[in-house]
């Protein structure tokens, strides 16, 4: 499957990187494609654009915090899980059956 | 034939059977000579004497208490009728509204002493630091030295000092009731007065144990006021526990009645002591060894305290406002800890662990501090703020020297004049005055002529008790009346200038008729000793203080007149913000961060300087080192602190650049609130420093830590040593405020401390092995054995290249090879070598 995500926690210094790993290694081992987004103490980085988002099945959403500019996201089925799961069960958040978005 | 009647009621009392519906219930009694009259509370069976409001009050009946009134006695039946009615109609309407309950707000507790889980009491924060000792408790009252309390006397004698000392007791209360000049509070503490002086129960215990057990008129007030102490200390509300501060008064004065102001005042300590008292006078404090001294408890005495001012200048750490300091007794071991306002009453490992780590910390500082000691201060440009100290005796002067002070900015001489029953003498003052220009070894001393009055009073000079007295007649504006007393303190200041460099400096001006007048003194004083061929400094400097606002605005006409300035930000913030600080509810509003205030502060540098006078401060504002940039950048010629203070200020001075802090003063003074202030502050506290994210000295690989708290400290103190933060407890609540999110324990044993705070000078990374893994409430629920702290210097951190770092260690930390390398590597070396190859530093 293609899956694209973002992550983002309250300070944005540790685990919005740390999910975003976590999220990326778990893909490639499952053998799905991902890209991901950190909403971070930088700001947006590896931004998903619009050819990203049209090309996803499914959107991971490992955020503690509202996320910015999350109306790119409408329509796209969405699997939300706060980003202590990236860490803690990688897998079963590829597992998950996605929302409508 | 004797009649008894018995009448039951239910205490409709809200505050219980306090002092003033006792006092009621008294005087409606006392009118009933012949029967004897009792109240039993039913709830306790105590029993009182309805004619003593000691007795009455030591019932301790609450509202809602069942009591029965028995009157008895040859025909009671109208006393009986009377009281009866008093009670029905009466007794539910003697009470006062209460005052709101003081805003007990709960206090900060470093992390660490909060999970060692010791037993505390609470306190206000007086004199920061802490110190361990045993509890030494000051009895409020104490027979004069040489008073034998066992010696046998003659109780006819004894019994005839009572009855005299309280009659004249008496009739001042009396005299100064009628005076019509007091305030109500005043008034209402001295009518409590009055009727413990006349209460029967306490004269009738003070007579029987003269009479029974033969002791001494002293000895017998002593005891009586243990024992009504005790019953009014174990009642259940705190305004019966809070009378007995008037019993003590009352009583203190009875032994000054009898004994003079002999009383000794001399303490003595044997071993590191903490010094619990509800008040402890200066001359108490001066008589303690400050060697063995390492805190003082104090139930009274806010932090304008004339002990709380000499505490500050010897670093005892002090706290105040203790109320259940009566659970502490003698010798048992406690802790102050005044940086947070608390006594510990119980140690035990884990809070001296926390303590032990302290100590390095103050250790560090202190090798630190030396090297500023003994050089004149410089902000990094060059710029030079001369740093003294305020001392209130000579032999402070000595201590100001050796902690590394330029001169004394403020000899406060007021000291010399309180607690005792005449003014000093010349002789005594020059001294004194003589002793500190020695010890100054040439360093300029101010000397301040005593500035008495207002809440200083002095029983010899007749100052009556004002409604206002900040407002009132106080400094400079006595001195006309007492010329003889400023007389001799000039003379003496100026004979004793003839052995170092004195100068001396003129309280509470508010108008230059005051100064022209001590000048005009000061140079006919100056011809008299001419004439005795007596030597002074004849061109000894003549200043004042810039407390009340109107003189800001003479400082030209003052040019000819005064060599200096000092500002006295204290009574001047006070008066220019129209906020008594001692009002808890307008004390918030007392902010020396104002920006009005700070406008001041510029004029009256501005036009001191343009008039060449020279220009310091000398009140609590300029100890603060959070406030140097606003006094650099307001160009003041020095600053007048603390002993303690003056090498952390001298220290502080080095890190500044005088043109950065001009802008930020000029801001400051724009600013909208004192609160934007404190942003200005604290963004522009001290600069990013470019240093490296991660060094040696941030690297543990055997921390000895016990829990999660330890090895946040531990984190937060590697830092501090690294001189990265100032101040390692505000870093780690910033760590706790991201924890108390969630647990930043990631699993794989690991834990990521994080935050982004000002209090650091530079982003950091700190990483530490622990020896025993520890709790960390991971993801996992397994313990932590790696900790990595990360810190960011708070700021533009979006776009920063280095927030690039800690992202890449971040994702790293998912990676288990790098997880082991980080377990295995031998030395801190190989570590450090690791980690910025991973990093690419």
């Amino acid at each position: 499957m293609k899956f694209i995500a973002v992550t983002a926690c309250p300070t944005g210094i540790a685990h919005t990187y740390m999910a975003a790993e976590s999220l990326e290694k778990t893909a490639k081992e499952l053998g799905h494609e991902i890209k991901v987004e950190t909403q971070g103490a930088m700001g947006i980085e590896n931004e998903l654009k619009p050819a990203d988002i049209k090309g996803a099945d499914a959107l991971i959403l490992a955020a503690d915090i509202a996320i910015e500019n999350a109306e790119r996201f409408e329509g796209i089925p969405r699997i939300e899980v706060p980003v202590q799961l990236a860490l803690k069960d990688p897998k079963s958040i590829f597992a998950k059956v996605p929302n409508r978005g | 034939m004797p009649e008894v009647y018995e009448y039951r009621f239910v205490c409709p009392l809200p505050n219980g059977m306090h002092a003033r519906p006792a006092n009621c219930l008294e005087q409606v009694v006392a009118g009933f000579t012949e029967s004897q009259v009792s109240l039993t509370n039913l709830s306790n069976q105590k029993t009182a004497n309805a004619r003593s409001i000691l007795s009455l009050v030591g019932a301790d009946i609450k509202a809602g208490d069942e009591c029965v009134l028995r009157v008895e006695g040859e025909n009671c039946g109208p006393a009986y009728r009377e009281i009866v009615q008093f009670l029905k109609e009466k007794l539910p309407f003697c009470d006062d509204v209460l005052p709101p309950a003081a805003f007990q707000s709960e206090a900060y507790i470093p992390p660490v002493l909060r999970a060692a889980e010791v037993p505390m009491i609470f306190g206000c924060k007086a004199v920061s630091g802490f110190g361990k000792g045993n509890v030494v408790i000051v009895e409020a009252l104490k027979l004069p030295a040489g008073i034998d309390p066992r010696e046998p006397v003659r109780p006819e004698q004894e019994l005839r000092k009572i009855e005299k000392a309280v009659a004249e007791h008496r009739s001042d209360i009396t005299i100064k009731l009628g005076s019509g000049r007091l305030a109500s509070v005043e008034s209402k503490v001295l009518e409590a007065h009055l009727s413990i002086a006349s209460d029967v129960e306490f004269l009738d215990r003070v007579r029987c144990l003269i009479r029974q057990r033969g002791i001494c008129a002293g000895q017998a007030i002593i005891e009586s006021f243990e024992y009504f102490s005790g019953i009014l200390k174990s009642a259940q509300s705190e305004l019966i526990r809070e009378r007995v501060v008037d019993l003590q008064d009352v009583c203190s004065h009875l032994l000054k009645k009898i004994y003079g102001s002999a009383a000794s005042d001399q303490i003595m300590l044997s071993g590191p002591s903490v010094c619990v008292a509800d008040n402890l006078t200066p001359s108490q404090f001066i008589s303690m060894d400050k060697t063995l001294l390492s805190g003082l408890v104090l139930m009274h005495g806010g932090n304008t305290s004339h002990t709380v001012i000499l505490a500050r200048s010897f670093g005892i750490p002090t706290v105040t406002g203790i109320k259940d300091a009566a659970i502490l007794s003698n010798g048992q071991e406690v802790v102050v800890d005044a940086t947070y306002g608390i006594v510990i009453t119980r140690m035990n490992a884990q809070a001296e662990r926390y303590y032990a780590a302290q100590r390095r910390k103050q250790e560090f500082e202190h090798r630190y501090f030396d090297d500023f000691r003994s050089k004149p201060a410089k902000t990094v440009d060059g710029v030079r703020l001369e740093v003294m100290a305020n001392v209130a005796t000579a032999d402070e002067v000595l201590m100001a020297m050796s902690g590394g002070a330029e001169g004394i900015g403020l000899f406060r001489t007021e000291m010399l004049f309180m607690g005792r029953d005449s003014a000093p003498s010349e002789d005594e003052q020059f001294s004194e005055y003589k002793k500190a220009a020695e010890y100054a070894a040439g360093k300029p001393v101010i000397i301040r002529t005593f500035d008495i009055g207002g809440d200083k009073s002095v029983s010899y000079l007749n100052l009556t008790s004002e409604d206002n007295p900040f407002l009132g007649y106080r400094g400079a504006r006595v001195y006309r009346e007492y010329e003889g007393l400023l007389k001799n303190q000039l003379r003496a200041i100026l004979r004793a200038s003839a052995f170092g460099c004195l100068k001396i400096m003129i309280p509470m001006v508010s108008c230059l008729e005051e100064v022209t007048y001590v000048r005009s003194l000061l140079d006919r004083i100056k011809t008299e000793l001419d004439v005795r061929s007596l030597p002074y400094d004849k061109s000894i400097s003549l200043g004042i203080m810039v407390e009340v606002p109107s003189v800001v605005f003479v400082i030209p006409q003052l040019a000819g007149l005064v060599d200096f300035l000092s500002i006295g930000t204290n009574d001047l913030t006070q008066y220019f913000l129209a906020i008594d600080r001692g009002n808890e509810r307008v004390s918030a509003l007392y902010q020396s961060r104002h920006p009005g205030l700070l406008g001041l502060i510029q004029k009256i540098v501005e036009d001191a300087h343009r008039h060449k006078l020279w220009v310091g401060m000398c009140g609590e504002m300029a100890g603060q080192v959070d406030h140097l940039p606003l006094l650099l950048g307001a160009g003041l010629d020095e600053v007048s602190v603390s002993i303690p203070a003056v090498a952390a200020i001298k220290a502080r001075c080095a890190e500044y650049d005088s043109r950065d802090c001009r802008m930020i003063f000029e801001r400051a003074v724009s600013a909208k609130s004192a609160g934007q202030v404190d942003m200005i502050l604290a963004e522009r506290q001290r600069e990013p420093v470019a240093r490296p994210m991660i060094e040696l000295s941030l690297i543990d690989l055997d921390a000895d830590c016990i829990n999660k708290e330890e090895a946040i400290q531990y984190a937060s103190d590697m830092l501090y040593y690294a001189h990265r933060t100032e101040k390692p407890a505000e870093l780690e609540q910033d760590f706790w405020q991201r924890e108390s999110v969630y647990s930043t324990g990631l699993g794989y044993g690991f834990a990521v401390p994080h935050c982004k705070t000002n209090a650091v000078c530079a982003h950091s990374i700190c990483l530490l092995r622990l020896s025993k893994p520890i709790v960390w409430k991971s993801i996992d629920d397994n313990p932590v054995d790696i900790v990595i702290a990360m810190t960011i210097r708070d700021g533009q951190t979006a776009g920063d290249a280095h927030m690039k770092i800690f992202s890449k260690l971040a994702r790293h930390i998912m990676h288990d090879d790098f997880r082991g390398m980080l377990r295995s590597l031998q030395d801190r070396q190989a570590v450090l070598a690791y980690l910025q190859e991973k990093l690419a530093l």
